[in-house]
């Protein structure tokens, strides 16, 4: 585990007195800002693994070689903000962006920084997937709250369940919340596959393998696949109602209609490169544009394997890894995700949020790798009124520490479940009618 | 009394007003729009809805107070029917995208002067349009692509509104689409076949990175193309006729076994770590 020297409450202390600001000002503050609610819809973009912060958003131009890396930085279109060299179509959107660079938590391990990361709470001893105690993520918690209509999940994931070493991850599903608000699993039905492992089970919506057969058929086929997933988590009770919304997307909806890629323009689809980490994306836009309210993109090879393959945990080879293959197509794909809803007018109304497990190593390892680094690393938003081309927090110079308002994945998702209109300190109930407050974390001034 | 008789009237108002709206709302849901309570008044929408609107169910959604944003992408809504809009001085957002809106239904918004949020993409509105738009001195934001708005327009309109954030998107036509028919890379690695009549001599796969095989079959007979598992199961991946070829998503370490039809092994390949042709002697 990953030694933290300083506390969140120390920080704090720190750094707010540097600022000259008590904390009873600092509340004031926050209780003062009113803010503007617009987005109705959210893209989750998970970066599995743990992306580099160096090498993505909180480039260290100035510090020494063996920390600084091998890229160098870029200007982007606004000015004091650079990126790593290797997101020059990222860095003309930086003017959509409000990027976190302050962000710590002390969970070493992926699944505890993921769960961290991607639930907004600090993982509970003994974690195990599909636990009904674990916390919502991000998606299935924000899809609680909406009422999309009939044959309309309220989250969807894709294209790849999230696995270490061949082991399933906590954090994905809906936990407390019950299976009705477990994200459901579809399987991008185009682009070439990230290289490495990515564990395809049975249980993957696809509904393109569906299109063209009997009706009758289709229904019974995604039926029993949805029937599997509700199985395995021994809720039979809920089954009704998965059947129906199985149902209702086979018999024309919205939602099938946007995951035929197909029906979409072919240089469109070109924009976004032939490639699963790109049309995923796309397939994101649809989804959410056909009235879906949350989808998750996995952006990389869904099972880490040991540090191979095209995720972000780069041990081995960060830089030839993230110049050949991950920051291409990380790059390309957010990049036309930006332009496309930019165009059609929907940026405005969909949040786009980055997560990740946490940063890397300041320090290059003997394998031209960076190790796992939860003291400092950056997240991003874009969009569903976040004011853009802001950045929150810094790291220090040597990007090992928080330097300004340092911040936790509790304040990330407090921000972004405020920006889809929740109150982050809303309490809700388990099924046994246990109380739950839904996110502890303060909203950061980003709107 | 006088009191009395104004509160008694006021509440009657009321009642008739509430009274009223509730019909109103009704009807708006009758027609598939969605009627939802948002910062600063309500939100209608029928995109998501039937996309059958009609100038009367418009009709409904201007007679409903307090309207803020309303959102009829995709709907059948004409130009014509807009003029139901003209008086709705408390909008400010719009949805038009993807509609048949043209120039012409422009001139009934000219009066919205709240209006901050406009979206005309993949609408008929062209140069002709711009007066109207520019009239609009609130918006903070216009959505213009794919619309026949020309290049000098978009210039116009900024010039006009150059508080106006105008989006007018990219050019498709500057991307270029892959070519189906290009000639897919003959692999410059090759596999090495070890010849083995055993099946016991074909090892378990291993782990590793996402590879292609491009399997090519040199022999005058039909054979089985069969992957040996992490287990050692045997998986029939399928057949290759004398001189056929088979583009394989494979993984590094992964083992592939060929047989004849009867299923007599007749020698293995192990996958390296890049793309690489088997060639079956």
């Amino acid at each position: 585990m990953f030694p933290i020297k300083h506390t969140r409450r120390e920080i704090l202390q720190s750094t707010v007195a540097a600022a000259g600001l008590t904390v009873p000002t600092v509340l004031q503050m926050q209780a003062e800002a009113t803010l503007p609610i617009s987005a109705k819809r959210c893209i989750v973009v998970y970066c599995w693994g743990g992306i580099s912060h160096y090498e993505s958003w909180d480039p260290k131009p100035d510090a020494l070689s063996e920390i600084r890396g091998e890229f160098t930085t870029i200007e982007t279109n606004v000015p004091g903000i650079r990126f790593s060299e290797h997101l020059p179509l990222m860095s003309r959107h930086a003017d959509k962006m409000a990027i976190v660079r302050s962000l710590y938590h002390k969970q070493g391990g992926h699944q505890q920084g993921m769960y961290h990361s991607i639930t907004g709470h600090v993982p509970p001893p003994g974690l195990k997937a599909l636990n009904r105690t674990n916390s919502p993520s991000l998606a299935a918690l924000m899809g609680r709250f909406q009422d999309p209509d009939s044959g309309t999940p309220n989250a969807i994931r894709v294209p790849y369940n999230m696995y270490d070493n061949g082991t399933l991850m906590a954090g994905e599903y809906a936990g407390w919340l019950g299976a009705d608000y477990d994200p459901i699993l579809m399987r991008t039905p185009t682009g070439k596959p990230f290289r490495g492992v990515s564990r395809y089970t049975s249980r993957e919506l696809d509904l393109k393998l569906n299109l063209n057969k009997e009706r009758l058929l289709q229904r019974q086929t995604l039926q029993s696949q949805l029937e599997r997933v509700v199985g395995q988590t021994a809720e039979y009770d809920r089954i009704d109602r998965f059947r129906q919304m199985a149902a209702d997307m086979l018999l024309g909806s919205d939602v099938r209609d946007a995951y035929n890629l197909e029906n979409e323009d072919p240089r469109i689809r070109a924009m976004y490169g032939d490639h699963i980490g790109g049309q995923s994306m796309l397939l994101a836009r649809r989804l959410t544009e056909a009235g879906v309210p949350v989808v998750q993109v996995c952006a990389g090879a869904g099972d880490l394997a040991g540090g191979s393959g095209e995720n972000w945990d780069t041990h081995r080879d960060n830089f030839k890894k993230l110049k050949e293959r991950l920051l291409p197509i990380f790059d390309r794909s957010v990049s036309a995700l930006f332009t496309d809803l930019e165009m059609r007018g929907l940026l405005e109304e969909t949040l786009v949020v980055f997560l990740t497990d946490f940063g890397r190593t300041p320090k290059i390892n003997n394998n031209a790798g960076r190790d796992h680094y939860p003291a400092v690393y950056s997240m991003a938003f874009a969009g569903g009124g976040i004011r853009g081309g802001q950045l929150y927090g810094s790291s220090d110079s040597n990007g090992a520490r928080p330097l300004d308002d340092p911040c936790t994945p509790g304040d990330f998702h407090a921000t972004a479940l405020t920006a889809m209109g929740i109150d982050p300190h809303k309490e809700l109930k388990d099924q046994f009618d246990r109380p739950f407050q839904i996110c502890n974390g303060t909203v950061l001034p980003l709107f | 009394m006088r009191i009395l008789v104004f509160v008694l009237i006021a509440s009657v108002c009321c009642t008739a007003t509430y009274g009223q709206n509730a019909e109103i709302r009704a009807a708006i849901k009758q027609a598939g729009g969605k009627i939802e309570q948002i910062q600063g008044g309500l939100e209608v929408s029928y995109h998501l809805g039937k996309r059958n609107v009609s100038d009367r169910d418009l009709s409904y959604v201007a007679a409903l107070e307090g309207v803020v944003l309303l959102n009829l992408k995709k709907t059948n809504v004409s130009s014509q029917g807009l003029v139901h809009l003209a008086e709705m001085h408390t909008l400010k957002k719009l949805h038009l995208e993807l509609t048949k809106v043209d120039d012409r239904g422009l001139q009934h918004l000219k009066g919205l002067k709240n209006l901050q949020y406009l979206n005309l993409f993949g609408t008929k509105v062209s140069d002709d349009g711009i007066d109207a738009l520019a009239r609009l001195k609130g918006l903070t934001h216009l959505y213009v692509w794919q619309t026949a708005i020309s290049e000098a327009g978009i210039a116009t309109l900024r010039a006009r509104l150059p508080a106006t954030k105008i989006v007018a998107g990219i050019d498709l036509t500057a991307i270029v689409l892959p070519d189906p028919d290009a000639p897919v890379e003959r692999p410059s690695t090759g596999l090495k076949f070890i010849a083995t009549q055993d099946l016991s001599d074909a090892p378990k796969s291993g782990n590793g990175e996402n590879i292609e095989v491009v399997f090519e079959n040199k022999r005058s007979h039909k054979i089985r193309l069969v992957w040996v598992g992490y287990d050692g199961k045997l998986k029939v991946y399928g057949e290759l006729a004398p001189g056929g070829t088979r583009t394989q998503n494979s993984y590094e370490n992964n083992t592939w076994l060929i047989t004849d039809m009867e299923d007599n092994p007749l020698g293995y390949f192990i996958c390296g770590n890049r793309r690489a042709v088997a060639v079956i002697p």
